[in-house]
């Protein structure tokens, strides 16, 4: 962007709603994953040219119908606690950060409903509601950052409350999004879908009208099981009585969060669930989770509850283990949990890792695959980052798809979606002709699926050597690297 | 906290952004620079070589409000206000302390208190008869706050002292800062010099009990001072005469909501003292903050100094907050608070009274048996 840009852009949002200081750039170019800077030179990622944090829907318009006359990309952006790629800037332009787009617009407790700004983050919301008697249908369990126009643009598949309630698109009422040229859209519950996953690169969710549901009696639970094999049986049953939340730990886990001062069943797999309901219906499900987990030991409701109170927390709470973590998520079917943990075992053999999964829609779970890595250790952290091309194997071989597409998994777009990729694509040049909206990521291919094999394949067998490779291509123009790979990627487009 | 657990807890963050929850800082600005990832994201990068250290970094590790709500809320359970401890000694060692601070702490240094009065004006509010100090068990350690801006508070202390007559000292022009605004500052030679001042009266008087009612100074008392001295804060001192039955209180029937200042509430644990005194004096109608004990975001007072707009700012989200409450009058126990309070009602049009609790005490106190 030229300073003249940049210049009129921060008279739309005014000059306190804009910076374009190096250190703030910075901070706000990446996402959860820690991702090597070698492999940001080889993606080429740029910098954003300025971060704005426009006001309310009419800056977020204004700001598009600016981007889209000038071409100027635009990512928008909300705590960043995805882990691939997806909020990254990669093309540079304008980060959008919906920070101040964080109202509870308004709460209507007789129509049973909530209306949202799109960067209000989860748990305030779930506070507000628990302090009134009410919850939500569906949340991420990174509920203290994620926002919600972030889950939402995530897909919003697998959470808090989703078990019970489905996809959290279905709790949608409506939304508020601003397209690429700036046209303010006022979406029914369908149309909300167009956008929920979409990643940002079909407009800015800037404001959401949710379902609510009075907060009915609880009830908490925590068995362990002998063998994963009856753990998951268990599970294939207590998906189908819907419960709010429902989760597995395996011992990998459970053995690191011990090593924290927590204190974890050692066997195989451990659930953890929660139901709801009135005095009478509560009692009729608690016999059906006891009888799905009839094959496992009950340890008591206190221990679960717990588990509910610190349920934002367990995924991280050991990273001081690592103290890098790598963690890999991908969904599949409930019953392939199965082979997919047995076949863990053998590939990760040589790793201190854990698996703890949630429970998504249609009785899938996503499988967070966590690992300890040291980033220091820049050669054996390269090494560990290859893994993201094996859970996308994994992914596929047991009749799943990776959770997110995002920048490091664009290259699968075509094996995961088949036809319905170039309709995709179709929709996208529909919306977005100018590709203005988060370029390089999801419908769009920035590494073709060989070059990325390779290069994680190399990082497998021999890291050092590529490493070397990286340090050198980033003494590289970088202008030509991204001339090569953009080659490259235009041509599988 | 060692140079090499500073490292370990930089490179434990996950960069989950939890912490951004309950920053009052950060939910004002939305940097990221001013949240504890960003600030752990920068080190990471200074230590591998990959920024320098300079001003914008040295700013935002200052830019912080030191209230803790960032731990409570932390999965890897990073305490940034330890680890700013241990940062702002290194900042201070190497001369890199920002402009601002370096004005607070030669203050400090030169006036013996946070506000540049003279230090021998410290009891210049106290009553002719507590002139000197006279030996006792009980010292009512007063505080910079309270003999400065707010004797309004010590005031307040000492009329519901002497209404059931209680036998207690106070040091007047002899008290010396506690050392608390030292030690956030990173200079602990000069914060070790005022306690050792300090403790040498306290011993001179023959001293077992100080009570005070800043909190900062509460938890400087507790933590950096001798053990021999039981300490309290007025609140916690208050609620033990109440219980001895030497406290009785009139009627006030009022809606209160009571405000947890961080240095009593994180930082010493003390949430529900205050909140049982209130509870003491018949009809007072109790009522939370949505965030309330733990969760209670900061005043913005310990940014009044460095970044007063801020500061302002963020009080005045309180303000607003309490007065959707309908409440009469919102209640705290800290000078830093009742002073950030304030001084966002100048310039806001909201309206809600404000009270640092002991100021509400004496025209309900009654002398017990
Ligand atoms: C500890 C932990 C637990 C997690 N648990 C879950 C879970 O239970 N379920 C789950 O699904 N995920 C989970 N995740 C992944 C992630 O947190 C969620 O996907 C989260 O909802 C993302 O929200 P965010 O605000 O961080 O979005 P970001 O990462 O900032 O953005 C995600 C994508 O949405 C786009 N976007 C952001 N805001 C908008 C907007 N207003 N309009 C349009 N597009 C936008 C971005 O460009 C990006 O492509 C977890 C992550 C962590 C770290
Ligand atoms: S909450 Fe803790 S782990 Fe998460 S980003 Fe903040 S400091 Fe890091
Ligand atoms: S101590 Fe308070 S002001 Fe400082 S980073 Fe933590 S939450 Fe923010």
């Amino acid at each position: 962007m030229t300073h003249q840009e940049v210049l009129e852009l921060s008279q739309i949002v005014g000059e306190e709603r804009i910076t374009s200081d190096e250190i703030d750039l910075l901070l706000h170019s990446g996402d959860l994953a820690p991702l090597p800077e070698s492999l940001r030179n080889i993606y080429g990622i740029k910098l954003p040219d300025t971060l704005v944090f426009p006001q309310d829907v009419e800056q977020v318009s204004a700001v598009l119908k600016f981007a889209n006359q000038k071409d100027i990309p635009v990512t928008p952006r909300g705590a960043a606690t995805t882990a691939t790629g997806a909020a990254i800037p990669v093309e540079g332009g304008i980060a959008m950060d919906l920070f101040r787009l964080n109202e509870i617009v308004e709460f209507n407790p007789q129509d049973e409903y909530i209306t949202v700004g799109a960067g209000c983050p989860w748990k305030r919301i779930i506070d507000f509601l628990e302090n009134r008697g009410f919850q939500l249908g569906g949340y991420p369990s990174s509920a203290p950052s994620a926002t919600v126009g972030g889950w939402f643009g995530a897909g919003a598949s697998a959470g808090v409350g989703v078990p019970q309630y489905g996809p959290a698109g279905e709790q949608v009422i409506s939304m508020e999004v601003v397209l690429p040229d700036g046209k303010i859209y006022n979406t029914g519950p369908r149309e909300s879908w167009l956008f929920i996953g979409s990643e940002g690169t079909l407009g800015v969710i800037c404001e959401v009208t949710l379902k609510i549901y009075p907060k009915p009696e609880r009830k908490f639970f925590m068995y362990d099981f002998d063998s994963i094999d009856a753990g998951v049986k268990a599970l294939d049953g207590l998906w189908r009585l819907k419960p709010y939340f429902l989760t597995t730990i395996n011992s990998g886990l459970a053995s690191m969060l011990n090593e924290v001062g927590m204190h974890m069943s050692s066997k195989p797999l451990i659930i953890v669930g929660m139901v709801g309901g009135d005095e009478e219906s509560l009692k009729t499900r608690w016999r059906s989770v006891e009888k799905a987990c009839m094959e496992g030991s009950f340890l008591g409701e206190k221990p679960a509850e717990e588990e509910w109170e610190n349920r934002f927390k367990v995924g991280l709470s050991f990273k001081t283990l690592g103290p890098s973590l790598m963690a890999l998520e991908i969904r599949i079917p409930v019953p392939e949990l199965l082979p997919l943990l047995n076949e863990l075992e053998d590939i990760l053999r040589n790793e201190r890792w854990g698996v703890e999964t949630l429970q998504g829609d249609h009785g899938t779970v996503c499988a967070v695959i966590y690992m300890l890595a040291d980033e220091r250790e820049k050669v054996a952290f390269l090494n560990k980052f290859s893994y993201i091309i094996t859970a996308a194997r994994l992914a596929f071989k047991h009749k799943g798809f990776l959770f997110g597409v995002g920048l490091h998994n664009t290259s699968h777009m075509n094996a995961l979606h088949g036809e319905a990729f170039h309709f995709m694509r179709l929709i996208k040049n529909k919306i977005d002709p100018r590709e203005i909206m988060n370029p390089s990521k999801t419908v769009q291919v920035r590494m073709p699926f060989f070059m990325l094999a390779m290069s994680m394949g190399m990082m497998r067998g021999v890291p050092g050597l590529v490493l070397f490779g990286m340090e050198l291509a980033s003494y590289l123009p970088l202008g030509l690297l991204r001339f090569g790979l953009g080659l490259m990627g235009e041509g599988i487009k | 906290m060692t140079r090499e657990e500073l490292i370990h807890q930089v490179y434990t963050c996950a960069t989950c952004g939890y912490c951004r929850f309950g920053c009052v800082v950060y939910n004002e600005t939305g940097l990221e620079r001013h949240t504890v990832r960003g600030r752990m994201l920068l080190l990471k990068k200074v230590l591998e070589g990959e920024l320098p250290l300079d001003d914008r970094i040295v700013d935002s590790i200052y830019m912080c409000a030191q209230c803790q709500n960032c731990t409570i809320n932390c999965p890897t359970g990073i305490d940034f206000v330890e680890m700013s401890e241990a940062l702002r000694d290194e900042l201070f060692r190497q001369g890199k302390i920002p402009d601002s601070a370096r004005m607070v702490a030669d203050v400090l240094t030169n006036y013996g208190n946070p506000y540049a009065q003279a230090a021998d004006e410290k009891g210049a509010w106290l009553p002719s008869k507590y002139a000197e100090p006279k030996k006792s068990p009980n010292l009512f350690f007063v505080s910079c706050t309270s003999a400065y801006p707010l004797n309004r508070v010590a005031k307040s202390i000492l009329r519901v002292l002497e209404k059931i007559e209680y036998d207690f000292t106070v040091l007047g022009g002899e008290e010396y800062c506690c050392g608390n605004p030292l030690i956030r500052l990173g200079e602990h030679e000069k914060s070790q010099e005022m306690i050792n001042k300090n403790t040498e009266n306290f011993r001179k008087l023959g001293v077992k009990r100080i009570f005070t009612a800043c909190p900062g100074c509460y938890r400087t008392l507790l933590n950096h001072y001798s053990s021999e001295f039981k300490i309290q804060h007025i609140t916690q001192f208050l609620l033990d005469l109440v219980e001895e039955g030497k406290i009785k209180f009139k009627e006030f029937p009022k809606k209160i909501v009571y405000f947890d200042g961080c240095d009593l509430g994180r930082h010493c644990g003390v949430y529900e003292e205050p909140r049982e005194l209130l509870k003491a004096i018949p009809k007072v109608e109790l009522v939370e903050f949505e965030y309330n004990r733990e969760n209670a975001p900061c005043c913005g007072g310990p940014l009044l100094g460095g970044a007063p707009d801020l500061a302002k700012k963020i009080a005045e989200k309180t303000l607003r907050e309490a007065h959707d409450l309908g409440v009469d009058m919102m209640v705290t126990s800290c000078g830093t608070c009742f002073l950030a309070f304030m001084e966002a009602a100048k310039v806001s049009s909201i309206q809600v009274q404000i009270r640092d609790l002991p100021m509400l005490l004496p025209p309900l106190v009654e002398k017990g048996e």
